[in-house]
């Protein structure tokens, strides 16, 4: 980010208002900002969602394809998450992406790993033999900050109308995919001492660090991951977990 | 599948100079300088412009214009067989086709030194995709306010079993004699983009290259017209972004109570 004039004073304004428990878009620090969904968008994927939170734009699509599986893991499909930082979404984007889209997507892939929304062993077709290979992709095209809640909805709500498509490879007819609950990615950023959800574009410019936390129904936490040129004390680490778990519930009880 | 038997009719149901319906939408992104966005039958295509700017990679720049570069990319899901992220050979030379097009609408030497970008997302593709992201391109090009010759109008030319049709579909593409993709200037008439593969007769290929033309003109009306709903607009609700239409009706979910509409930094700026 270049370190001109303006732009120094505008981050020491986005700070300033934050440290008085205020940010440059009315919300509280520890508010989402407003949600906009799709389902069932791309004709072609399995199943898909395009999500607007606030300027953050994305549309997810999951496909599935018959695959081996793993040696270690016979009985189990195969998923694979991946993320295009299109350079349409974001002017900061006209560079190599690879570290950070590569950041999220793993992120991303070990929450909804982990959570059990979509149990492996249902993926299998003939152990040892075929199993589902399930594709999650992730295509940005406007990019307001926070993509690694943004990404996580999108790929919990094209999961929700996945169909294993047994038609288009002879196998029978098309069946819903069983599903586990759903969870919820929540990222703070440390901006002049105070935790804020959701962050925008300009708040993670200005931050000290962020921190990304996947909570499950049960209130478990699924995968966390630190970030940004930053550090947390121990008690913010913990304060981040209590605000995760409640906003979460928040989230989960919107989509319903 | 096309069906082997000449007077039988298109798979759609199209008559053989129809155009698939297309749906075109001007400035639906935040970030982007200039963006548009397409439906062309069952293409969904995203367009953004960046630029004139100066690249944050080292670039050969001309000094005498601006370079215009265009980056087809197309989404893993958009095709039946999922395809594999990154760059290919057949994306590689269509944004090199699309960026020679696209250079002869803009006015390039007003803007020496300086890169253009147009970013094409194909987020899901149905034959014709070039042409398509053509006509949307020179949309979001016009958006970014940027100075043109005039916009570029595209539109492919198939042979289905000795027959010349407009805009072939997926099926006819993939089971036909030929295409042969066209794109004009129509402000001057100029061919900009002009590509085939397949088999047309010595009679044939007049025929089609005027058919083509004369599919561009009628695709710039929709390009006029995507612009005028834009800047039409624009005057009477300006707070209220462009609606994303195209993708069907969306459910809004609010996060919390009082999380109205954000309302950008009114009073920071205070």
């Amino acid at each position: 980010m270049s370190r001109d004039p303006e732009t120094i004073m505008r981050s020491q304004m986005v700070r300033d208002l934050i440290g008085t428990g205020r940010r440059r878009d009315d919300r509280s620090l520890g508010q989402m900002r407003p949600l906009v969904v799709e389902t069932d968008v791309i004709a072609q994927a399995d199943g898909s969602a395009r999500v607007r939170l606030g300027g953050t734009e994305l549309v997810v699509g999951a496909k599935l394809m018959p695959s081996s599986p793993y040696p270690d893991h016979p009985d189990e499909g195969v998923m694979h998450t991946g993320i295009r930082l299109s350079p349409l979404a974001s002017p900061s984007f006209d560079r190599d992406m690879d570290a950070e889209a590569t950041e999220i997507a793993r992120v991303v892939d070990r929450g909804i790993r982990h959570s059990g929304m979509i149990d492996m062993k249902h993926l299998c077709i003939s152990p040892g033999e075929r199993v589902w290979g399930l594709y999650l992709d992730i295509h940005v095209l406007d990019h307001d900050g926070n993509l690694f809640d943004a990404s996580t909805l999108g790929i919990v709500l094209s999961l929700r109308g996945l169909a294993f498509p047994n038609s288009r490879f002879g196998m029978g007819e098309d069946r819903p995919v069983p599903l586990g609950e759903m969870p919820v990615t929540l990222t703070f950023a440390k901006v002049a001492g105070e935790l804020i959800l959701d962050p925008t574009a300009e708040e993670e410019g200005v931050s000290d660090g962020r921190i990304t936390m996947t909570i499950d129904p049960r209130g478990w936490v699924r995968a966390v991951q630190l970030g940004g040129c930053g550090h947390f004390t121990l008690e913010e680490v913990k304060r981040a977990h209590q605000l995760a778990r409640s906003s979460a519930e928040v989230v989960r009880g919107s989509l319903r | 599948m096309a069906t082997r038997g000449a007077e039988q009719g298109r798979t759609d149901g199209r008559s053989d100079d129809e155009i698939r319906p297309v749906r075109l939408h001007a400035g639906v992104l935040n970030n982007a300088h200039g963006s548009a966005y397409i439906e062309w039958g069952k293409n969904k295509i995203m367009v953004g412009v960046y630029g004139p700017r100066r690249p944050s990679r080292q670039e050969p720049l001309r000094s005498d214009r601006a370079l215009v570069r265009c980056t087809y990319n197309m989404a893993p899901f958009s095709v039946s067989d999922r395809k594999r992220p990154g760059r290919d050979r057949r994306s590689l030379e269509i944004s090199k086709v699309l960026s020679e097009a696209l250079t002869n609408a803009v006015l390039v030497e007003r803007f020496p030194r300086t890169v253009i970008d147009v970013n094409v997302e194909v987020l899901e593709a149905d034959a014709g995709t070039r042409c398509a992201a053509l006509t949307a391109a020179s949309v979001a090009l016009a958006d970014a306010g940027l100075q043109m010759r005039g916009l570029v109008s595209a539109c492919a030319v198939g042979v289905v079993d000795g027959r010349i049709v407009l805009d072939p579909s997926r099926d006819e593409d993939n089971f036909g004699d030929g295409d042969m993709p066209v794109g004009i200037l129509p402000s001057s008439g100029e061919i900009v983009l002009l590509q085939m593969d397949g088999a047309l007769g010595p009679d044939q290929f007049g025929e089609a290259l005027d058919l083509g033309v004369e599919a561009c003109r009628r695709i710039h009306v929709l390009q006029r017209d995507a612009l005028f709903v834009r800047y039409g607009q624009e005057r009477a609700s300006r707070i209220e972004k462009p609606h994303f239409s195209g993708y069907g009706d969306m459910d809004t979910i609010i996060m919390d109570d009082e999380a109205d509409p954000p309302v950008w930094g009114e009073e920071a700026i205070r």
